[in-house]
């Protein structure tokens, strides 16, 4: 199910628009974040195929897209179990994500 | 030898430079975001930071919200026909190139309400009359920046803060300004831009764009492949996929975004001001020739680098075409595709003869025209 820099990486971003996936690649280059495009998984459907992975531990970076005005359909960690929407825990109810719940097949 | 002063026609020379990244990207290849390879990913990206570098001189902090054209009557296109429909009243001025007369005049067919602004030499746009144009279904405010005829500027500060006032959008065509005058939609009260690759910016032909403001969305024009969404019949409605199917002019625009770092390196302000002089030597020395009529006024520094003129009632076109054949000077004569503006002169019958230099363009090039021209004047008054 891991392929390519995810199976290293772990988080992913994906977009409507492949100029937003740009966008966030600078965005995380100017913070010295490594990432790489990759084909978007097909559980998760969005606008542009392709998306951005980039390390776990970089995470907390994804408010930095925001404060960029990057648009991003989601964002997941990529677990053994299929990807889980970041910021939430594993067995957390509770989901803000809300339509990107049943992307888990992966 | 051949001295070019038709760069509001096309800017030439080029610089060095988009030459140069011209090739590179078509030695490179790639379709810009079609299919995942490394090829097109890389075209692709290369479209990205022309659209990055567009986005900082305009003013505008979102690179998705550039939109590549071909040029800037298929940006004016794209605004108008995304815009406005039946029903819909649309303000415009009476300087208008056929860039925007002529949709309009599409679109009036289709039962949009069309006002345009009247006005006279000295007075281009009349505001009083065009505060008391709006309507409750006035739905876009569309004019140019500079007359490509004769360089002459629109008030397009007070059109825009009046158009904020009723909530109107504003289109500014800045076919004649992009590149040479400094617009920043953070101060400018312009909600949508258009402009052309080929002309200030430098870059090669089949380029141009809009630029789209926050608060401003636009129905398709053209619709088909965006590289996104690929599984839907339906367009995207994300910007700029909504508005840039079909493959897109990746080895031009690799071009513009050369031009506009030429630009950038030289200084905007400094390419202008020389282009600005250059045009007033061309004023005052063809202030000297017996029975030349000057159009736009006499100050080079208050308009875009364009100097019209006349020789006494001859038709401009023979004057062009001497200008060119006898001494190799490249003008413009003729009509400009801006009937209404010529109306607004008084020379629709005649047309006039255009020189719009670049900052390539030399003093000497400068004195040879109007050597030239004094000797045509001589020839046929
Ligand atoms: C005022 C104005 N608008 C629009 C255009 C059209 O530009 P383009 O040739 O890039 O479509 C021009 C070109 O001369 C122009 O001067």
């Amino acid at each position: 199910m891991l392929y390519g820099m995810l199976k290293e990486y772990r988080a992913l971003i994906t977009f409507d628009s492949l100029s937003e996936a740009f966008g966030a690649e600078q965005v995380l280059k100017e913070r010295n974040c490594p990432s790489a495009l990759i084909h978007t998984p097909r559980s998760l459907r969005a606008g542009c195929n392709r998306a951005l992975c980039f390390p776990l531990a970089f995470k907390d970076l994804i408010e930095d897209l925001i404060d960029a005005r990057v648009v991003f359909t989601g964002c997941y960690e990529a677990r053994k179990e299929g990807f889980v929407p970041l910021g939430e825990e594993a067995g957390d109810s509770e989901s803000n994500q809300g339509e990107d719940n049943d992307d888990l097949s992966g | 030898m051949m001295i070019y002063l038709d760069n509001g026609a096309t800017s030439w020379p080029k610089p060095q430079e988009v030459k140069l990244i011209m090739n590179e990207a078509l030695d490179s290849g790639g379709n810009p975001g079609r299919g995942g390879h490394g090829v097109s990913m890389e075209a692709a990206r290369s479209v990205y930071r022309v659209r990055e570098l567009l986005s900082k001189i305009f003013g505008i902090n979102k690179p998705t919200r550039v939109v590549f054209t071909s040029n800037a009557t298929q940006a004016i296109n794209t605004a108008l026909f995304g815009i406005l429909k039946s029903g819909d009243h649309v303000i415009t001025s009476s300087l208008e190139h056929n860039a925007v007369t002529r949709p309009l005049n599409v679109l009036e067919n289709r039962g949009v309400k069309v006002t345009r602004i009247s006005g006279r030499s000295g007075n281009e746009f009349s505001l009083e009359e065009y505060a008391a144009a709006f309507r409750d279904n006035t739905k876009l405010v569309v004019t140019l920046h500079a007359s490509n005829i004769s360089g002459v500027l629109l008030p397009v500060e007070q059109i825009g803060e009046i158009a904020r006032g009723k909530g109107v959008p504003y289109l500014l065509d800045a076919a004649q300004t992009a590149g040479v005058y400094p617009l920043d939609l953070n101060s400018l009260p312009v909600d949508i831009l258009a402009f052309p690759g080929h002309k200030g910016l430098l870059g090669p032909q089949g380029t141009g764009g809009l630029v789209i403001g926050d608060n401003c969305s636009l129905r398709p024009f053209i619709y088909g492949g965006t590289g996104s969404l690929s599984e839907l019949d339906s367009q995207p409605d994300f910007l700029p996929d909504a508005l840039e199917s079909g493959t897109l002019n990746g080895v031009g625009i690799a071009g513009l975004g050369g031009g506009v770092k030429y630009l950038l390196a030289q200084g905007m302000d400094n390419v202008r001001k020389r282009e600005q002089q250059l045009c007033q030597s061309l004023i005052d020395g063809l202030l000297h020739i017996p029975g030349v009529k000057l159009y736009g006024g006499t100050d080079a520094a208050t308009k875009a680098p364009i100097v019209a003129f006349n020789l006494g009632e001859i038709d401009s076109m023979i004057v062009g075409d001497m200008l060119d054949e006898e001494y190799g000077i490249i003008s413009r004569a003729g009509l400009h595709c801006a009937p209404h503006a010529h109306r607004m002169l008084g020379t629709i019958e005649q047309g006039v003869v255009r020189l719009s230099p670049s900052h390539f363009t030399t003093e000497v090039e400068i004195g040879e025209t109007l050597k030239a021209v004094a000797k045509v004047s001589k020839e046929l008054l």
